[in-house]
Parts: structure tokens; sequence; C-alpha cells
């Protein structure tokens, strides 16, 4: 196993609470917007020119989604009562929700989409107070199906794309610039080090585009049209408040995409808690949960200003581990940078000038890895045969119905959207399966102490009973009780050690099956869902360590013993197997 | 982590050299023969239908299948010199070919395929003795992406069986028999425990074909029709040795598959050898070998015959687990019983008239399994965020041109052809880029010794050159010095309980740069080919035990430890990074 300590981040240079010269952050702060302002002005792009929308509205969006990411930015970094996470997050338009948007922009316009937007967002805020109950229904195996559910969806976006060029073109040109910048892309993102892994979308777009125009595909009128100061007059789409069937069948699709985008933006404010200081420390899941809300604003912001929903980017994560620069003081700088660019169309227009055959490909390249991203997340608690199922079928139906080879003349009206949406059909083939597993284990008894030899009885005490209503005999019963009580001992800390040290609690869980019994050490110096945290942690901590354990005595009583250690929190796992005469009390 | 302490298996009843009394053998046979026998009909019937290769064919195919099949689940068990496993390891008709073997019977019709089958075998018997070759090329990160792409070249077929429902049927009945084999399948997988998971395909076809058989689109007329008693008519296809453009255009394409249904029956016969012994022992390397020897003899009588190419079906591994008899009549059973089998049409029609939906939800029902397959692969081999991109990239571009989206009016003729196939056009892309990543990488040095502290001069020699030519300073290159001896030395086995064994040997491999050195340390009792053995035990080996190697003192000099151990090799690799001031 790997043995890393937690060692001092000596390359950190400023932590949150640290300022740099003014002329630092703004110079970071100008890289950051570089990196991401293309995938920023280009979502929207995309999904309103594959929906078939106006030029105005296009300009408006694009306009109002730099103003919302600015605003939110800035509220990330600085943070707002419980809004915002107090570390450099950076805000940018969402790619997961491109195909969904386009549905609703072809259903039923930008009034529509824009109401979607508002009721998902109030979702995040309700998820942001409840992190747990994400966690519950949208396990890693139904999160990671979905994101590989969202790139099948969009996909087929890239791919009419790839195709478009400008009338009048060299044939070649669309596959030319195509290939280009998906060698640049891909080629950077495999070979280069450093920070230049960093560039690589930026500058495979830039070569691609430099391809387009030898063949005179890039739009430099619109860019010389565009005036360099301005505010968009009109576009701004309004509310549809009419919650016609179109809205209702779609929401179900909203609210499901929203709150996998949530995981990610948890999954960031992790990240981005491990690379700011210079003493690793425990993650603050206030902070977590005010990247959450912080979300949830942006997305409330973006549908009442009719554009399309944001995300955290995790680039940021990156580029701070790279540069060592974690000063809230970048983050403003981002925010308002965004914010200036907004008001000028030069800018935006030689974004939205790259031709489609080269934002396919980097769209290509983006989705291709968000696929592998949510086989990561699947893969990541370890897939059985049980879960190989769950996660196969859902996939493939979702792809099956996404492409409306499953019965597509079968079914009509709220139901057909519903499910032709394939992550919508796959996502809820996964809950109902993961659901129905969940229910068909048996369940979970529960016990909370405070972690010293004085609880030792009651342990005792509940376990004594467990194993007389499971009918065990008393040998295994023996077994389970000294099992128990040795991990209960291995956890209690060294008496040397243990002056100034706060009590620890201490959560105890026991699953029995027909031959066993799974129990769960949760030992903690922090009061609190001890659950939460750990759901939490098991899924994203980076850190965790194993670690081995004193398993002496443990080893004869138990057939499998896991230790896994946290910042402040450790998790032991007992599994005690009953004698086989004994009678099965399920 | 898991402690497994490599336990002796108790509920091991019958190991393979063991005779359990006929009976047992022959009910144990029969169950499997029952378990598998409908893949083994199913997948030549929806090739060629598909293919719409005509009724004729397909009984011949059927027939000669079974009678390949047996054979060669016979020449597994019981071992013809360096032809068989040696374990029950049954034999069926390959699923990973669907897609294009369908290709090649549209193209050229079975004369083709047959010839392809049999050129592409002569590439499984060269893989064969070649295992490092095959795991350079094919790497995991290259098998897992083409074996997702496999499921999506077949996954439309199954699709397309769905819109195809029998005439004057009641509408109801397609989705109503699909659901029916999909959610029974998928139900039983999920929940049910022991021996019932086993037979959850077959259960859910067979309730599929009741609900089917209550809307009548179940062909009991074929049934019917077929004698009880017979061998077909003789539909052998024979050869095309034109050796045309659609020929060489699709022989890399079944190399391709060949070489991943090669990567999977390894699989398979390192499986059953874990769970086949009472006591746990070393992957017997020869063994493996052999497994792919008959899978590849296996493919080309399947070509002289006229049939579909097969390969190892894992069902044989987990009964052999769940039923602990792993004894080698059990395999001569099946084999038997499988040819038996096929001179039965009766019983082969009663297969062939599963209607297309629940077939349908079958092959969705596998294929979606096949593909976790793939993407368990990839993700086990570790992914950062280079391999990522390898895997992502590969496996959409597989799909854009298998769907034809990719510029498919600006490809010629030939290249179009190759591309248009998902596997060929990702698989390539997967290995250019996993190829280029390699070769990036800088180059390990190597040096091969015996474990002992006498070779510590030596390999101390070698690690100092290193540092050298790296221009490490004074204080690194010695935590490296340090760092290897205390490495080497936590490998040498005490002395006390050294006396009989074997001299161990140790290969040290180092790679690295100005800033960083990783060394590997891999040391092994027994001569052999090391890399070979290492190779594949990282990829499939189960009983691999995390372990803590002593570090007391490796700990100051070393950034990161990891050591694997496995039966009778252990793997330390350890990092040393230079001082940032070197």
């Amino acid at each position: 196993m790997k043995s890393s300590a937690p060692a001092l981040r000596k390359e950190l240079r400023y932590e949150p609470d640290e300022r740099p010269p003014n002329l630092l952050s703004l110079g970071l702060g100008f890289q950051l917007v570089l990196l991401s302002i293309g995938g920023i002005v280009l979502t929207p792009a995309i999904i309103i020119r594959a929906a078939g929308g106006e030029e105005a509205y296009m300009t408006w969006a694009v306009f109002a989604a730099l103003c919302v990411c600015g605003l939110s930015t800035v509220l990330q970094a600085v943070r707002v009562g419980r809004l915002g996470s107090g570390y450099v997050l950076l805000m940018g338009t969402s790619g997961v929700f491109i195909a969904v948007s386009v549905t609703a922009l072809t259903e039923g316009g930008p009034g529509l989409l824009a109401t979607l937007v508002v009721i998902s967002s109030l979702f995040q805020f309700v998820l942001s107070s409840h992190l747990s109950l994400l966690r519950r229904v949208i396990t890693p195996l139904v999160a990671g199906t979905v994101i590989m559910l969202i790139s099948v969806t969009i996909m087929p976006i890239a791919f009419n794309l790839v195709a478009n060029a400008a009338e009048g073109a060299a044939s070649t040109g669309a596959p030319a610039s195509a290939a280009a910048t998906l060698v640049f892309t891909a080629g950077l993102a495999l070979f280069a080090r450093g920070s230049l892994r960093l560039w690589a979308p930026v500058l495979g777009v830039a070569g691609g585009c430099i391809v387009a125009s030898f063949y005179g595909l890039y739009d430099v009128a619109r860019v010389a049209d565009a005036p360099w100061f301005g505010i968009p007059t009109s576009g701004w789409p309004g509310l549809d408040l009419t919650f016609g069937a179109s809205f209702w069948a779609l929401l179900p699709v909203f609210v499901l995409v929203t709150v996998v985008g949530a995981i990610e933006t948890v999954g960031d404010a992790i990240g981005i808690q491990q690379v700011s200081w210079r003493r690793p420390r425990a993650t603050d899941f206030r902070a977590v949960q005010g990247a959450v809300g912080a979300d949830g604003v942006g997305n409330l912001l973006s549908g009442l200003m009719g554009t399309v929903p944001n995300t955290t980017y995790s680039s940021s994560v990156a580029v701070t581990e790279l540069t060592g620069v974690a000063a809230r003081s970048v983050g403003v700088c981002i925010g308002i940078l965004f914010f200036s660019f907004a008001f000028l169309p030069k800018v935006t227009a030689a974004i939205l000038a790259i031709p489609d055959p080269v934002v396919a490909a980097y769209i290509l390249v983006l989705m291709a890895v968000l696929f592998v991203l949510g086989m990561r997340i699947v893969a990541q608690d370890g897939i059985d045969s049980r879960k190989s199922v769950v996660v196969g079928l859902s996939f493939w139906l979702g792809v099956g119905f996404q492409n409306q080879q499953i019965f597509a003349d079968y079914m009509g009206g709220t139901l057909s959207t519903i499910l032709g949406n394939g992550m919508a059909a796959g996502g809820l083939a996964a809950i109902l399966m993961t659901v129905a597993l969940d229910l068909a284990k048996p369940r979970r008894r529960r016990v909370k102490v405070m972690l010293s030899v004085d609880s030792l009885p009651e342990i005792d005490g509940f376990l004594c009973k467990f194993a007389d209503e499971k009918g065990w005999n008393e040998a295994s019963t023996e077994r389970l009780r000294a099992a128990a009580e040795e991990s209960v001992l291995s956890l209690i800390p060294d008496e040397e050690a243990s002056e100034d040290e706060e009590a620890r609690h201490l959560l105890l869980l026991v699953r029995g099956d027909g031959r066993g019994v799974e129990l769960e050490f949760i030992a903690s110096a922090v009061d609190g869902n001890l659950e939460d945290r750990l759901a939490l942690l098991g899924q994203w901590a980076r850190r965790s360590v194993d670690r081995e354990f004193s398993l002496r005595l443990l080893r004869h009583y138990a057939s499998s013993v896991r230790h896994r250690q946290y910042h402040d929190t450790d998790v032991v796992t007992v599994r005690v197997e009953a004698d086989a005469p004994a009678k099965s009390g399920d | 982590m898991k402690r497994s302490g490599s336990p002796p298996r108790r509920g091991v009843r019958y190991e393979p050299p063991e005779k359990p009394p006929h009976l047992l053998s022959l009910g144990l046979g029969l169950q499997l023969v029952m378990l598998n026998i409908s893949g083994i009909v199913l997948i030549p019937k929806i090739i060629i239908e598909a293919a719409g290769a005509g009724e004729i064919y397909l009984s011949w195919a059927v027939f000669a299948g079974l009678c390949v099949c047996g054979l060669i689940t016979i020449l597994q068990s019981i071992r013809i010199g360096t032809m068989g496993a040696g374990y029950i390891l049954l034999m069926g008709t390959s699923g990973t070919f669907v897609a294009v073997s369908i290709t090649a019977l549209t193209e050229g019709g079975p004369a083709l395929l047959a010839t392809l089958i049999v050129v592409s075998s002569l590439f499984q018997f060269l893989l064969g003795s070649r295992l490092v070759l095959l795991r350079r090329v094919v790497t995991p990160l290259v098998a897992g992406t083409v074996i997702m792409l496999v499921a999506v070249t077949i996954m439309p077929i199954a699709f397309n069986l769905l819109a195809r429902p029998a005439e004057g049927a009641s509408p109801a009945a397609a989705p109503a028999s699909f659901g029916v084999t999909l959610v029974s399948m998928a139900g039983l997988a999920l929940f049910a425990t022991g021996a019932w998971r086993l037979w959850g395909p077959v259960l859910g076809v067979l309730a599929g074909c009741a609900v089917a058989g209550f809307y009548g689109i179940y062909d009991t007329a074929r049934v019917a029709a077929a004698p009880w008693f017979g061998l077909p008519e003789i539909g052998w296809p024979g050869f095309d040795l034109t050796f045309g453009s659609s020929f060489w255009v699709l022989l890399p394409v079944f190399v391709l598959v060949v070489a991943i249904d090669t990567v999977r029956t390894i699989g398979g016969s390192i499986s059953i050898q874990q769970v086949s012994w009472r006591q746990p022992r070393a992957t017997d390397f020869r063994s493996v070998q052999g497994t792919i020897g008959a899978s590849g003899l296996a493919n080309l009588l399947s070509g002289l015959v006229g049939t579909l190419p097969n390969t190892t079906y894992s069902s044989s591994i987990s009964v052999a687990a769940l039923t602990g008899v792993a004894a080698r009549n059990v395999g001569v059973c099946v084999g038997i019983l499988i040819i038996v089998f096929s001179f039965f049409p009766k019983a082969t029609a009663v297969i062939l008239a599963i209607p297309n939906p629940v077939v349908a939800g079958y092959i969705v029902v596998l294929i979606s399994l096949l593909f976790v397959v793939g993407t368990r692969i990839v993700v086990r081999d570790g992914l950062d965020s280079r391999k990522s991109i390898v895997v992502g990239v590969a496996f959409w571009l597989g799909v854009g041109f298998q769907n034809r989206q990719i510029f498919s009016e600006h490809l010629g003729d030939a290249v179009a052809s190759i591309l248009e196939n998902g596997i060929a056009a990702g698989g390539l892309a997967a290995i250019v880029m996993a190829v280029g990543l390699e070769l990036s990488k800088p180059r390990r040095r190597k040096i091969k010794t015996k474990l002992g502290v006498e070779s510590l001069p030596e390999i101390d020699e070698f690690v100092r050159r290193f540092a050298k030519n790296k221009r490490w300073n004074a204080t690194s290159t010695e935590r490296l010095r340090a760092a290897t001896e205390e490495a080497i030395l936590s490998l040498v086995p005490e002395e006390t309980s050294l006396e009989p064994e074997a001299a161990w040997n140790l290969v040290l491999s180092l790679g690295g740069d100005g800033r960083k050195a990783e060394l590997e340390f891999i040391a092994v009792a027994g001569e052999g080919n090391l890399e070979d053995r290492l190779a594949l035990l990282g990829q499939w080996a189960d009983q691999s035990s995390d372990r803590e190697v002593s570090l007391r003192l490796l700990r100051h000099f070393a950034t990161s430890v990891s050591h694997r151990q496995y039966h009778e090799t252990d793997v330390v690799t350890v990092r040393v990074d230079a001082d940032t001031a070197a």
C-alpha cells in the first residue's frame, strides 16, 4: 500500500486568507479566465445553435452567462453568510446541461428553459442543507451511470456539428480542422507536462482555428463587425409561467441533472480544500455546503436572466495546485474579469466565431473525459456482479431509449419525452434497481456511545441481543462479542497520548445476513452526523490512508477486518461468520 | 484492507484429478449443459438471421458449432500434450464475434467468414506462445476499451430484433415478452443468491417464452416439424480463397477480436485454477497456454467446418466454485452431452424457436454485463487523467465511426469499411495513443541478479550509475542508494526459514529523470520469465494480498513504497525524489 504520511505542502505560496500582491492576483486571475472563457461562451452557443435559436437570444445568453459566472465566482471566493465556499472556485456554464437544455429550447423556447432552470435551482438549495440526502438517492452507482449517459446524450450533438462547414468552403476543411483540434488537444493532454497540460483545450482549439482559417472557415467578419464595447439591448426571454405538459415532463430530468451536477460541485469543493492549505486539515463541510449553495444562486440567477445553468469548474483546483496560490483575492479578480468581458462584445465574438468542426472536436474530448469520469465514479466503491447488472442494464436501457430503439412507437406524449431522454430513462432504471437492492438487504442497527472502556458493557449488551435474535449458537456469539471488544479497544487512543485530546464518539452499525454479521465502527473526534461525513469522505477524500490495524487478537475472531482512516475519523469494518450449524435467523 | 491469508478452500469436494461417482458427474454435466446450451445455439441464430444467410446454413452452423464445442470441452478437461487446460472449462460460441461475423456474412457470405476464422485462429496459436507480446499491444486499457466497443457494436443488433415483430401478433406481444425476459433475468441476477443466480439467464428466457407462448409468438410449428433424431442437411460453406479486398479489410478486425477473446480466455483459465484446489497454489502458466491452444484449435475447427468462433464460458467457473466439484470427469461429461445434443434436431429447434423479443432481452442483459466487464478492466488498471483521454476519446471515436456520424462521406471505400467498424476504429485509436504514451515514458533500465546480500554491491553500482547520469546531487544519491539497500534487505527471506527454499531471483527495473526515480523490485522463487508472470498476475490474480513491508528505515529515504505479494512473487515499488536543489 502507499504509505504517504500527510506531509506539509511547502510549495503552497498563499493560503486562502493571505493576500498576494494585487498584480499577481490579477495575472493569475487572467490566466484562469483565459483557460475557461472558451467553455463558458461556447456552451450557450452550442445549445442555442443546436436548438435553432435566434442570434439575438444567443448574444444575450452569452452576455448574461458571463455576468452570472462573474458574480457567483466572486460569491464563492468571499463567502456571504452561508453562501459560497471561501475558496477559489471558478464558476462557468455547465456542460452537463447541454442535451436537456436543447430539448427544453426545442419543446418550449427560451422562456421554458428559464423557468426550468429557476425551479430546479431551488432543489440545489435543499441539497446544500441536506448533503446526505444526496448520497442516499444518488449513490455513486447512480451518479456514475447518469454521468456516462450525459455524454451519450451530448455526443450526437457534437457529431452533428462536426461536418457543419460554411457553404462554399473546401470539403476537406471541416474534417481537417476537426482532426487538428482533436489531435492537438488529445496530444497535449497525453504528452505535455505540468502547466502546459492545463492549456491543452485552449491550445487545441487555437490550433484548430488556425487550420480552419486556412480553409476560410473562421468567421472573421463576425469579429470585425462586433463593437469593442457594448451591452446587448434585447434578447431577455422572460419566464414561461404556463407550466404546460412539457414543463412537467422535463422538470424531473432537469432536477436529476442538477443533482448530479451538484455531486461534481461537492467533489470540486473538497478538492480545492485539499490543495489550499499548507498543513492538511479536515474537510470543512460548511464550505462544501456553501459551494453548493453558491452554485444554486448561480443557477437561480441564470434562470432569471434567461441563460443556461452553471457549475464549478475543476480547472481551478488544478491551477491552484500548480501555482501554489490559493488566495481568495484571485477568485475575486476572476469574477471581476468575467464580468468585464461580458461588456466587450469583440472578445465574445472572437470565441463565437470559432467554426463548428473545431467546437465539435472540443466537445468530443470534453465529453469523452466526462464519460470516463462516470466510469470511475461507478467503479470507486468496487463493482460486484450485482452492481454490474445495475450499471450495465441502466446504461444500455438509457442508450436504447435515447436513440429511440426500444419500442419508441408504443409510447406517446409525456412518457416519451421523459423516456426519450436517455439520462432520465437510465437514471430512473438505476435508481429503481439500487433502491430495490438496498431494500432487499437486512436493515442496519446502530448504537452510539462515547469511545472509552466504560462503553463496553453497553456495546456488549447490544450485540448479545442481536445474536440472540438471529439464533446464533454460543460459540459464535462469544466470537462476535470478543471481536467487538477487541475492535473498540484498538480504537481507544493510548493512555499517554490521550491527555489533551477531546473525547471521541463511537458509532457502531450492525448488519447481519444469512451467514454472518458485519460490524462497522466509526470513531470521530467531532460530534454531528457521522454517517453523513463518512458518506462524503469515502467518496471524495483523496488523502484517506489505509493503515495496518493491531490485529493480533482480532484476527482469531473475525473473518475480515478493514480499517480506513480519514483526517479525524477512523472506520473499522469487521466481519464475523456464524458457525455453520447455527440456525440462520432470517 | 482485506486480510485473506489464503486459507484452504474447505468447499472443494473433488479436485481435478479425483473421480466423483459417475452419476454425480453426469448430473452436474447436465446442469452445465442446460445453463449454456441456449447461448451456444442462440448466438449463431442471431448472427445468421441478422445477416440473412439462410435456414440451411443456420441448422448446419448450429450442428457443427455444438460438435466443436463438445469436442474442445473434452480436450480442455483431459489435456492432450500441450493442448487443453486440464480443468473444467466449457466452450461455447463467442458473443464477441457477433458484430464482425455479421459484417463478414453480409460482405462475402459464409465462405468468407470461414476463411477469416481459420486465418485468425492461427494468430491465436501465436498469441498463446507469446503471452508477453499479447500483453504489450493489448494492454488492459486497450482490451477494456475494445470490450466496451464490442458491446456498442452488438447492442444495435439486439435492438433491431425488437423492431421486427411477428406478423399478425398482438402489438403488446413483443414489449411484454421482452420486458418479462429482461425483468426476470435482471431480478434474479440482483436478488437471487447462490445457485439461483446462475440460473438467472435460463429462467429469464423461460419466463419470456411463457409470455411469448401466451401471445402465440413462440414458433411451435418449428419444433413440431423438427425430427427427433437426425443429421442436418450438409450446409458446409467451403472456403473463399479469392482473398479479395473485403478479406483484407476484415482480417485486422478479426485478429483484434481474437486477441481480446484470448485475453478473456486467460482470465477464465486463471480463475478456474483458483477455485479448483483445496490448497491454493500458484497459477500454472502451462495450463493457461494449454487453454489458449485449445481455444485456438476450437476456432480453427469452427472455421474448417464452417461454423462460428467459440470461446471459454465463465459459467463453468461459477459452477465449480458453487458445487465444489472441479473434477475433470465433469468436463468430459459436458462435452459428450453437448455432442449428443447436436444430433437431436428437436432439441435445438426448441431453442431456435425462441421469439426475437425474448432473444433481444437475453442479449441486452448479457451484453450490458460485457460492457461493464470492459469498464472494470479499464478502471482496475488505475485511471489517471492521461489514460482517461485514451479510453474516452478512443471509445467515442469508435462509437462515432460505428454510427457513421463522423465524415463517412469523406473516407475512401477501403478505409471506410475498416473504420466503420467501431471496434477497429476505436481499437486502433486506443492502440496508437497507448503505444504513444508508452514510448513517451523515459526508458527503464534493468538488472537481474540473485536475491541475496552478496548481490548488493552490483545493484549499488547500477543505482549509482543512474544517479550520476541524471546528475543527482550527493545527498539525493545517498538516499537513493540507502532506499535500494533497505528494500532488498526487506525482501531477503529470514535466515531461519531459508534452508529448503529454492534460490530467489531478483529483477530491478529503474526509471526516472532529474527529479525522481522509480525502482521496481521483483523477487521470485525459481526461474522462468518473470515479466510474463508479472504481466499476467497483475492483471488477473485475485489473491494478491497487500502487506506492509518492513518500512522503518525505508520510509526515511523513499517518497512512497508499495508492496504487492503474489503466490511466489513479491513486487516492491519504491519512489525516491531528488532534492529540488539538484
